[in-house]
């Protein structure tokens, strides 16, 4: 087994009987249920929203390199800068860039998983330039010294206490303050900051390429204010946000809002199409969008996963699944948790340390269920098993257990011929180690069905 | 920063996906039939209804008259440098109607209410849809801490394709650097899923609309 996958065993069984950890999640997620729920009555017909949303994504990805062009074609036309990054170092050099060109001392941050993925941050600190979360969520885990817990809500797992706590530590602020008064206090500390930087990042939702434009969502106003007063603009994006037209986000919108949040619509949507135009007021000097593939090109060349590019981040699947909900974001170990990082993170960052993820799943198929765009998520799951496997990356222990299994089972007659107190006794090695010591087992009955069944059968003919 | 190396490579790396042909949604889904509720009873209540809901406030008014009035007693408690206008239109009705305001930049970072126009309404969401065109611009639709818009009944659509589909009619030779659809004040619920208003942007939004 790979250090990685030691690492997430272990962390594994220390968080899944933590009870504070439990209680905060199902505290935070139960509440995200019951929005949900309220946003699904929004909806007249929301399966078939689905189904409209799933087939734009599938025709995105059929079309993926001519949309690619016809954004980038009209993007240029608005007066964007646009930047090609094959990986998260190619990113990194472009933002370098940027920085170190203008000269700049404070760079302000929307919410984005991109930046995540690139970890723009530690990148851009490193040259001297401040870089501030300005998503309150991200706000607090980047004072905790923390990466996100949650792809839409980053400090899901801490409890208001929690976050009190942290900030009388940091800022000395009331040790019982309410989230209305740390808000408050976040909010006074960020307006300094956004109206003095030299640079705005931004992630997006949606790349249209119709218009050249790059949709954004979200609650706070942070994007907004990142873009209205800094002199640059950064926009991040990985190159499956892209959609077709302007028009299709009276459809996307709202279908991210009731998954994302339970929200009819989330409050900011803005479309940026470029930077300060000639007749107008603000806005910044200059515009750049870096497109980045990072592994998902690569992810697309996969007859079974590429389906995955159609993710749009909703976050859905993290809270429905009941695997995220025991164990907790962090356990994942990668920007991208829960079903949609189990299939998609092995191809950005390799099978070997990232494909145990996808084992860790009950494959019960909630995720797929509440997914906007209809992705089979456990079908992929079970793809990137069987791939796991084929690349002989298994665990020693489990490769033998199921070539025993297969060898036993697989022959009826063999089969009953052991009797079932030996199968126990067999079995019980194995189900310690690899089922746990804190799971039961069913044990292998007295008599095995196929036995009553012939018996029973007898006994009816008798009759 | 030459990136043509990694745009042809990223592009060829898509189209040479060793994939079977992508199966292609064998039926094209229904794109006729409505996937949103009906604007039930008309499209000016549907907007106040759903404005309301997520925390914004809406204020109808029957003439340029009654809004002035309305205008006048909302703001009764402001100062005039704390009310600030960049909107040449709306100076002037407010300078027609005395009430007083600041257009001088040294007041802009303790303004308390910002006053702008708006391009559309959309009822079924109750959102506000604004732009960084016109006298506003981008800041004055986030920074102020209390946002007025002030709009026309006719700049009411049902649905929010219906406020694109506008948007691209109105600016057919190119659209403004930033359009935004603004669902009620500005909010966030990082803390314990506590719903708290006035995140970064406005803590409040009023809409007044007159005929």
């Amino acid at each position: 087994m790979t250090s990685h996958a030691n690492k997430f065993n272990k962390a594994a069984d220390a968080i899944a009987f933590d009870l504070n950890h439990r209680q905060t999640i199902q505290f935070n997620i139960s509440k995200y249920n019951l929005a949900v729920e309220k946003g699904r009555e929004r909806y007249y017909d929301l399966s078939l929203a689905k189904t409209r949303a799933a087939s734009i994504k599938r025709y995105m990805l059929s079309n993926w390199d001519t949309l690619l062009c016809q954004f980038e074609e009209n993007a240029l036309k608005n007066g964007m800068q646009v930047l090609w990054a094959k990986d998260t170092q190619q990113a990194n050099e472009y933002i370098r860039q940027i920085v170190v060109d203008n000269h700049a001392q404070l760079l302000v941050k929307s919410k984005s998983m991109t930046t995540e993925e690139i970890d723009l941050n530690t990148v851009v600190e490193k040259i001297g330039c401040k870089s501030v979360e300005t998503d309150l969520g991200e706000f607090i885990v980047q004072v905790a010294g923390e990466k996100p817990y949650h792809i839409v809500t980053p400090a899901m797992h801490k409890s208001k206490a929690d976050i009190a706590k942290l900030f009388n530590k940091e800022f000395n602020t009331p040790i019982n303050s309410t989230p209305e008064e740390m808000t408050d206090y976040v909010r006074g500390v960020l307006r300094k900051q956004f109206t003095t930087a030299d640079i705005g990042v931004t992630g997006a939702n949606f790349l249209l390429a119709d218009i050249g434009g790059v949709a954004v969502t979200e609650n706070e106003g942070n994007a907004l204010m990142s873009t209205s007063f800094p002199k640059i603009h950064i926009v991040i994006s990985g190159i499956e946000k892209i959609i077709p037209s302007m028009a299709h986000l009276g459809l996307f919108w709202p279908l991210l809002a009731s998954h994302g949040t339970g929200q009819q619509i989330t409050n900011y949507n803005s479309i940026f199409t470029g930077p300060r135009k000639k007749n107008e007021v603000d806005g910044p000097e200059k515009m750049v969008v870096i497109l980045l593939d990072n592994g998902r090109s690569e992810l697309f060349s996969d007859n079974d996963c590429y389906e995955a590019l159609a993710c749009i981040r909703c976050g859905a699947c993290l809270n429905a699944c009941p695997v995220y909900k025991t164990i907790g974001g962090y356990t994942y170990d990668t920007t991208y948790s829960g079903p949609i990082g189990s299939v998609i993170t092995p191809f950005f960052r390799g099978f070997k340390d990232y494909g145990h993820l996808s084992f860790a799943s009950s494959l019960c198929g909630a995720c797929a269920e509440v997914c906007p765009v209809k992705i089979p998520l456990p079908k992929l799951l079970l793809q990137n098993r069987k791939k796991s496997v084929e690349k002989d990356l298994r665990p020693l222990t489990e490769t033998l257990a199921m070539k025993i299994f297969s060898l036993a089972s697989t022959n009826r007659i063999a089969y009953d011929r052991v009797l079932p107190l030996f199968k126990n006794l067999a079995f019980a090695p194995f189900n310690f180690i690899l089922w746990g010591p804190k799971r039961k087992m069913p044990t292998f009955a007295s008599k095995s069905f196929s036995k009553r069944y012939r018996k029973d059968k007898k006994n009816e003919e008798k009759k | 920063m030459i990136n043509a190396g990694s745009k042809q490579e990223i592009l060829s790396r898509i189209k040479n996906a060793k994939r079977q042909e992508i199966p292609l949604e064998l039926e094209l889904p229904d794109l006729s039939s409505a996937i949103y509720k009906d604007i039930i009873p008309d499209a000016l209540a549907c907007f106040k209804t759903e404005l309301e809901s997520v925390a914004g406030n809406c204020i109808l008014c029957h003439s340029e008259n009654q809004l002035a009035d309305v205008l006048r007693e909302v703001l009764i408690d402001y100062k005039g440098e704390k009310i600030f206008c960049k909107d040449t239109e709306i100076a002037q009705f407010l300078d027609k109607n005395n009430i007083p305001f600041s257009t001088q930049t040294a007041d802009f970072n303790t303004m308390q209410v910002g006053i702008t126009a708006c391009e559309f309404l959309v009822a079924r969401t109750g959102s506000v849809v604004v732009s960084s065109h016109g006298d506003s611009g981008r800041q004055m639709i986030i920074f102020p801490p209390i946002h007025f818009v002030l709009a026309k009944k006719n700049q009411l659509v049902n649905y929010v394709e219906d406020a694109l589909l506008f948007l691209q009619k109105k600016y057919a030779d190119g659209m403004p650097s930033l359009v935004s659809f603004i669902s009620g004040p500005s909010r966030t619920a990082d803390i314990e899923k506590t719903l708290v208003l006035g995140a970064h942007g406005p803590k409040k939004l009023y809409v007044f609309i007159y005929e």
